[in-house]
C-alpha cells in the first residue's frame, strides 16, 4: 500500500502544505502517477482549505470523498478525499488516518457544501461521525438500519438481524417533522407549527406501515 | 392583529418514490407554501444493492455486469470506464484498435443516454411527440448494441485489458448508416422544442445553477458545463486517444434548464462527429492486450488446446492478481465523471471499491436548486439534471 520513497515531495501541493503548516503533511506518496498526501487529523480543515484557496494550487472541486476499513491497521480508517483543479487540470488524494473503532473527523461541508451527502454516505457505511455536520443521518440505508455494512466485519451477505425492521407509524413524523422544526425556521420568524400530529403531511401512509418488504 | 388572521402555513408534499417524472425510485419531501417550494428534501437509497460492498467480494472480471447495472442507460460507457480503472491499477494499455472502440461505444452510449434523457424530460414538462422522436433513435441504436453484444442493456462489453471480441461483421455499415441518418434527426428534435414558445416559458431561466455553485457542490458532466464549467476529462486529462479526435465542448452560459438542454443536443452532434472519426481510421491489429495473465484465450483454443483450458481456468477461478496499490480513476461518462477508486492489497479481488456516481452529487444539487421555484418547475429540473438512480444508489 505505501510507498514512502518521497518522490512525491515535489509536488507543488506538498510543498505549499509544508511551507504553510509544517507539521500538517505525515507523507506523501505517488503510485500509478497520482500523488498521495497523508494529512493529520488536526490539520485536515486547514490543509483542505489552503488546498482549495491557494490560487497557485486551485482544487476547487471535491471529485470524491470516502473511506477504507484497515481492521488490522493501529490507524484503522482512512478518509480519502479526491481533489480536481480545474485550472491547473490535476488531481490530487488527501489521506487523513483515523484512530480507533469509532473515530470522528472534522466536516469540510464548510469548505465544500457538496460534500454534506459523501460525508453521510461515509457515516452511513461506516460509523464515522463528521464533527460539526449539519445533518449527519444515514442516506442510502434504511434509517432504523443498526450497522455500519462497509466496516470489513460485516459479511457481504449481511447479518440476519439487520433484516428488514418495519418502523412504527409516526416513523416520517418523527424525521422530517422535528427535522424540519430547526432553529433556523424559527429563527426566521415564522410560526412554530405546533405538535407533530399537528403538522399536515400529504400523499404519506398514515396508517399502518407496509408489515413486511416495502 | 389582521397579520395573524391570515397566517398560512407550509405543506409537506411527498413526492416519490413512485413517480413517473422521479426516473426511478428517487423521493423528494417538499415544503410547499402554496405552489412555492420552500425547501426540497431528497431521499435517496431506494435502489441500494451494495455495489461497494459486493465488489470486495469478487474478481475484476466477475465485476463488469455489476457495471452495466450503474447508469442502466449507458452500460457501454461504464464498462469501459471500469475496464480502464482496472487496466491503471494493473498498468496496461490496451491496443489501439481497441481502445478506438472503446472511443466508438462510448459516444454510443452517450448519444442514447441524451436522448433518453432529453426525451423523457420533454415529455415529463408535456411534449409528448418528442418522446417519440428519440426513442425511434434510441431504438435503432439499441438494436446496434444488441448485434455488438447480444443484450440490449446488459451489455458487459469490456474486459480487463479490451473487449469481449472484435466489431461483428456488417456493424460498421450499419453504425455508418445510422449516423448519416441522425444529425437530420437531431435537426427535427430542434425544431419542435429549440425554438418553441412553450419549451421556452419552461426552462428559460428556471432552476438556475451559478458556476461557483456548480463547482463548490461537486458538479461534472453537461449538467456543471450548462453552467459555464469548462470541464471535459475529454479534453482536459485525455483518456483512450480522445485528443486524436477533433470535437469542440459545448458549454452554457446561465446554467438554467434551457442550457442543460442545449449542451446535450450539441453533445449529441460532437459525439457523431467523433464516431465518424473513429470509423474512418479504424486501426487494425487486436483488440486485447498480449498478456496470458490478464487475457482470456480465444474459446475455440479453449476447446482444443490443453494448455489454453488451463490459463482460461486460471483466470476465471483464480482471478487477475494486481498489485497493491489504490488508484483514481475517472472518465466523461453521459451523466458526468464516473470515477472509480480501488484499493488494492495484491488479492484478486479489490480491497475496496468504491464508485464515485455523478447522479449521486447531481441529486444533492436539488437541495439548493429547488427552493423558490414552483412545484411544476420541480419536474422540469429534475429532468434537466438527467441522473439515474442505479447509479447514485449504486
Amino acid at each position: 500500500m505505501s510507498d514512502p520513497t518521497g518522490r512525491g515531495d515535489d509536488h507543488p501541493a506538498a510543498q505549499r502544505l509544508r511551507e504553510r503548516f509544517p507539521e500538517a503533511v505525515r507523507a506523501v506518496e505517488t503510485h500509478a502517477g497520482e500523488t498521495t498526501l497523508v494529512v493529520r487529523r488536526e490539520d485536515v480543515l486547514a490543509a483542505l482549505a489552503a488546498l482549495r484557496d491557494d490560487p497557485a494550487l486551485d482544487y476547487a472541486l471535491l471529485a470524491d470523498l470516502t473511506a477504507v476499513d484497515f481492521p488490522s491497521e493501529p490507524e484503522r480508517f482512512r478518509i480519502v478525499y479526491q481533489l480536481l483543479s480545474l485550472s491547473r487540470r490535476d488531481r490530487l488524494r488527501v489521506r487523513v488516518p483515523l484512530s480507533g473503532d469509532w473515530p470522528s473527523v472534522p466536516t469540510c461541508t464548510g469548505i465544500w457544501p457538496g460534500a454534506r451527502w459523501l460525508e453521510r454516505e461515509v457515516y452511513d457505511m461506516f460509523g464515522i461521525r463528521f464533527d460539526g455536520h449539519p445533518d449527519l443521518r444515514r442516506i442510502l440505508m434504511p434509517e432504523e438500519y443498526r450497522s455500519f455494512p462497509l466496516r470489513k466485519e460485516y459479511p457481504v451477505r449481511g447479518r440476519p438481524e439487520d433484516d428488514y425492521v418495519a418502523p412504527p407509524p409516526t416513523w416520517d413524523l418523527e424525521i422530517y417533522g422535528d427535522w424540519l422544526r430547526t432553529e433556523e425556521k424559527i429563527r426566521a420568524g415564522k410560526e412554530d407549527p405546533g405538535g407533530p400530529g399537528d403538522f399536515p403531511l400529504m400523499g404519506e401512509p398514515k396508517a399502518e406501515p407496509p408489515a413486511e418488504g416495502a | 392583529m389582521a397579520e395573524a388572521a391570515i397566517q398560512t402555513r407550509d405543506m409537506l408534499m411527498n413526492m416519490g418514490p413512485s413517480h413517473p417524472s422521479t426516473h426511478g425510485v428517487l423521493r423528494i419531501v417538499l415544503e410547499l407554501d402554496g405552489e412555492t417550494v420552500h425547501r426540497a428534501i431528497p431521499h435517496v437509497g431506494y435502489l441500494h444493492r451494495g455495489y461497494e460492498k459486493l465488489g470486495e467480494d469478487m474478481t475484476y472480471h466477475q465485476y463488469i455486469p455489476y457495471t452495466d447495472r450503474l447508469d442502466y442507460l449507458s452500460p457501454l460507457a461504464n464498462n469501459t470506464a471500469y475496464a480502464l480503472a482496472v487496466e491503471k491499477l494493473l498498468g496496461l494499455d490496451v491496443p489501439p484498435r481497441g481502445k478506438a472502440i472503446r472511443v466508438l461505444i462510448t459516444e454510443l452510449a452517450r448519444i442514447s443516454s441524451h436522448l433518453l434523457g432529453v426525451g423523457t424530460w420533454i415529455m415529463d414538462v408535456g411534449a409528448l411527440t418528442v418522446f417519440f422522436y428519440t426513442f425511434q433513435e434510441r431504438e435503432e441504436l439499441y438494436d446496434i448494441f444488441e448485434m455488438l453484444t447480444g443484450a440490449r442493456l446488459t451489455t458487459s462489453f469490456s474486459r480487463i485489458g479490451g473487449l469481449a471480441f472484435d466489431l461483428p461483421p456488417g456493424f460498421i455499415e450499419r453504425v455508418r448508416a445510422f449516423l448519416d441518418r441522425f444529425p437530420k434527426k437531431i435537426d427535427e428534435l430542434e425544431n419542435l422544442v429549440s425554438q418553441n414558445r412553450i419549451w421556452r416559458d419552461r426552462t428559460v431561466g428556471v432552476g438556475v445553477l451559478p458556476k461557483e455553485k456548480a463547482v463548490a457542490l461537486g458538479l461534472t458532466g453537461p449538467n456543471a458545463r450548462a453552467s459555464g464549467v469548462e470541464w471535459d476529462i475529454r479534453k482536459e486529462q485525455p483518456y483512450l486517444g480522445y485528443e486524436q479526435y477533433d470535437f469542440d465542448v459545448p458549454v452554457g452560459r446561465n446554467g438554467d434548464c434551457y442550457d442543460r438542454y442545449i449542451v446535450r443536443v450539441e453533445e449529441m452532434r460532437q459525439s457523431v462527429k467523433i464516431c465518424r472519426q473513429v470509423l474512418d481510421r479504424l486501426p487494425d491489429g487486436p483488440v486485447n492486450v498480449d498478456d496470458p495473465n490478464v487475457t482470456l484465450p480465444p474459446k475455440e483454443k479453449v476447446y482444443t488446446k490443453m494448455e489454453e483450458l488451463i490459463r482460461h481456468f486460471k483466470i476465471i477461478s483464480g482471478g487477475i492478481r494486481a498489485p497493491m496499490g489504490e488508484i483514481y480513476s475517472a472518465v466523461e461518462n453521459p451523466k458526468g465523471e464516473l470515477g472509480f477508486y480501488i484499493v488494492s492489497t495484491g488479492e484478486p479481488k479489490a480491497y475496496r471499491m468504491r464508485i464515485r456516481s455523478p447522479s449521486f452529487v447531481s441529486i444533492q444539487a436539488l437541495e439548493w436548486m429547488l427552493p423558490g421555484y414552483r412545484m411544476a418547475d420541480v419536474v422540469c429540473i429534475i429532468g434537466s439534471l438527467d441522473f439515474v438512480m442505479g447509479e447514485c444508489d449504486r
